[in-house]
């Protein structure tokens, strides 16, 4: 790869300026060490080839956890111009709404570790029994139709919620209320709808996760209590997205633009980076089956979210709306979403790639909930499992910087098999129990894989994050428990 | 560069940033085909004993070769989470530069048999190419973890 030529802008922000085919520059979000990593990393040439998309609109942009995906790199954002631009599967990803959902709760730290710990080992095991996380794994007392399918891809949070999994108060909570409209089931294919059907309720493996943890620290006070956090509460994270729907969804119109790519006599500078136009048939065809992928990933964590709270209920014998389990906000970090921006003086659509990158909406925001709306959207940063997570709130320089986004979370340093070597003789699961830590998971492969020095520090990656202006920290996360498809 | 051999030395795992790299070779682009379906499914799923066998014909198109092997093995994961079938062994009968057709013998999944090693997302087409040097054949994937 030829030697990447970056402008330092100012302490976190750089510039790959416009040179051959791009149409607008790369801007990085990072640090002097982290660039210097960078220059031999496969995603600046990533950065740079999703400068040259038809319709891109500012910049190609890299979030600091920024490393090679699929077409994009992962922690990348592009806006295109809803008239004269792309869409592209390669700028949302195979898992289509991966997010994060944070619940809080009203039980203290001491309530769970206070004595012994067998209130946390309890609670793990009965996450553990009562989730599916596993391949193959489906608890057998939920049965969804196809027609429930094409519902709930329609419906989203909400069509799982009716059937008494959650409260609807659960859905304000969700981004975009639990589900994007102009979502069309007639639009994913039949294999798309049998690799979901019995993946409906399921975790997955590799980095998917449900963590209990506390509020180990709070920034700002004000906002933590807007958002109902409060120091040493437990608070459970959920990470995982639209499972085998998604990943086919995904397949399916890669595909479909290959043969798109082909006819319009195309020339990818990746064959992930297939794309169609954003108002052509196959562009609105796209856009329909991602937001049914992203809906039924939103009920997904909704039925996991139930599941979480039947947990709670069993082991403290207690209602959970009285445990005062709430959601404090579920969004997506693996979407296209249509959005307005001030560009050039004019308010234009445009469509936002978000690959490995997250939403962030400042104060007074039309898209937010009017609970947040005086305070910003919280943005749910989550780290490795043996250190910690973050709770940010988004900032009004997102709006004029980064098209409402921010980073997703700490990216990977270690490839699978030097973590997996690094892993060799150790007793992973004993040594973060040693650190207060317990982890079930449903893999041994996985949890070495997934070993906290595996990934970048998070806090580093929040750091340049909140240096740029994008966002605010709030709260910092400790986890007791982990638990691993 | 570290590499490390998986199964029988059938294939070869690469570095990758975050999912994982598999190099399948062969001196028959046949041969490349099965050992890349074979490496997918060891990176899933242990091999099992007293397996149910189960035999299908598989009819794939594509562009191209390079996509001819990217669309094979995401059928071999299509068998598998829809129907449980671990790609065991098959006979090509036919292979061009855009279709296959094949008979291939899978084995039926069972949680007692097998244990389950990971989740593969999907097969990318990531940097998808077959080469062919001094009569050997060689392409590399990615999968998505």
């Amino acid at each position: 790869m030829k030697d990447i030529n970056l402008k330092q802008i100012d302490e976190f922000k750089w510039e790959l300026p416009p040179e051959s085919d791009m149409l607008v520059p790369g801007i990085i979000y990072a640090d002097k060490k982290m660039i210097d990593l960078l220059q031999h990393d496969e995603s600046i040439k990533q950065v740079r080839n999703v400068a040259m998309l038809p319709g891109i609109v500012g910049a190609s942009i890299a979030m600091p956890d920024i490393h090679a995906g699929y077409g994009f790199p992962i922690g990348g954002v592009g806006a295109f111009d809803v008239e004269n631009g792309i869409i592209s599967p390669g700028g949302v990803g195979y898992d289509i709404n991966c997010g994060v959902r944070l619940l809080r709760t009203n039980i203290s730290k001491e309530a769970v570790l206070g004595g012994q710990s067998h209130v946390l080992d309890a609670l793990i095991d009965r996450l553990f029994k009562n989730i599916p996380s596993g391949v193959g794994s489906s608890r057998k007392d939920i049965q969804f139709s196809k027609a429930d399918l094409d519902d709930i891809a329609l419906n989203g949070a909400k069509q799982v919620i009716e059937k008494g999994y959650g409260f609807l108060e659960d859905l304000e909570h969700i981004e975009e209320g639990g589900a994007i409209s102009g979502a069309n089931p007639d639009n994913v294919s039949k294999r798309a709808k049998e690799r979901g059907h019995d993946q409906l309720g399921t975790l997955g493996s590799g980095n998917h996760f449900i963590e209990v943890g506390f509020v180990e620290e709070i920034y700002d006070q004000e906002i933590a209590r807007a958002f109902g956090l409060n120091q040493n509460n437990i608070i459970v994270l959920i990470h995982t997205g639209s499972r085998g729907y998604g990943y086919q969804i995904c397949d399916d119109y890669i595909r479909l633009l290959q043969d798109y790519a082909s006819k319009q006599h195309i020339l990818l500078p990746d064959r992930q980076l297939v794309w169609a136009y954003f108002s052509s048939k196959e562009g609105q065809q796209y856009f329909s089956a991602m937001k049914a992928a992203a809906n039924f990933a939103f009920a997904n964590r909704q039925l996991i979210t139930h599941w979480v709270r039947e947990s709670f209920e069993q082991v403290f014998k207690e209602r959970a709306d009285k445990l005062g389990i709430h959601i404090v906000y579920d969004v997506a970090h693996n979407i296209a979403k249509e959005e307005t921006y001030l560009i050039n003086g004019k308010q234009k659509r445009v469509i936002v790639h978000r690959k490995g990158a997250t939403r962030a909406f400042p104060a007074g925001h039309s898209g937010l909930p009017e609970s947040y709306l005086k305070i910003g959207q919280p943005v749910l940063i989550p780290g490795d499992m043996g250190r910690y997570s973050y709770v940010l709130v988004g900032t009004a320089k997102t709006i004029s910087d980064t098209f409402g986004t921010v980073c997703h979370g700490a990216g990977r340093l270690m490839s699978r098999s030097q973590a997996v070597r690094s892993s060799k003789g150790r007793q992973i699961v004993n040594e973060l129990r040693e650190k207060g830590i317990i982890v079930r998971g449903a893999s041994k492969a996985t949890i070495n894989e997934e070993i906290p020095e595996a990934y970048k520090d998070v806090a580093n990656v929040v750091d340049i994050v909140e240096g740029a202006g994008l966002a605010k920290r709030v709260a910092k996360l400790h986890p007791l428990g982990v638990i691993k498809g | 560069m570290k590499v490390a051999h998986g199964k029988g030395n059938n294939y070869t795992i690469i570095p990758h940033a975050s999912d994982i790299c598999i190099e399948v070779q062969g001196s028959t682009i046949k041969e490349v085909f099965k050992k890349g379906a074979i490496a997918l499914m060891d990176q899933m799923i242990s091999k099992g004993k007293n397996e149910r066998t189960i035999v299908r014909h598989i009819d794939i198109k594509a562009p191209d070769k390079d996509l001819l092997f990217v669309y094979w093995l995401q059928e071999m994961l299509y068998q598998f989470y829809v129907h449980g079938y671990i790609y065991n062994r098959s006979r090509i009968n036919k292979l061009t530069e855009t279709e296959l057709k094949a008979i291939v013998t899978f084995n039926k999944f069972s949680p007692k048999k097998h244990k389950v090693k990971r989740e593969i997302k999907a097969v990318t087409h990531h940097d998808v190419n077959i080469m062919e040097k001094n009569n050997k054949y060689t392409v590399r994937f990615v999968i998505d973890i």
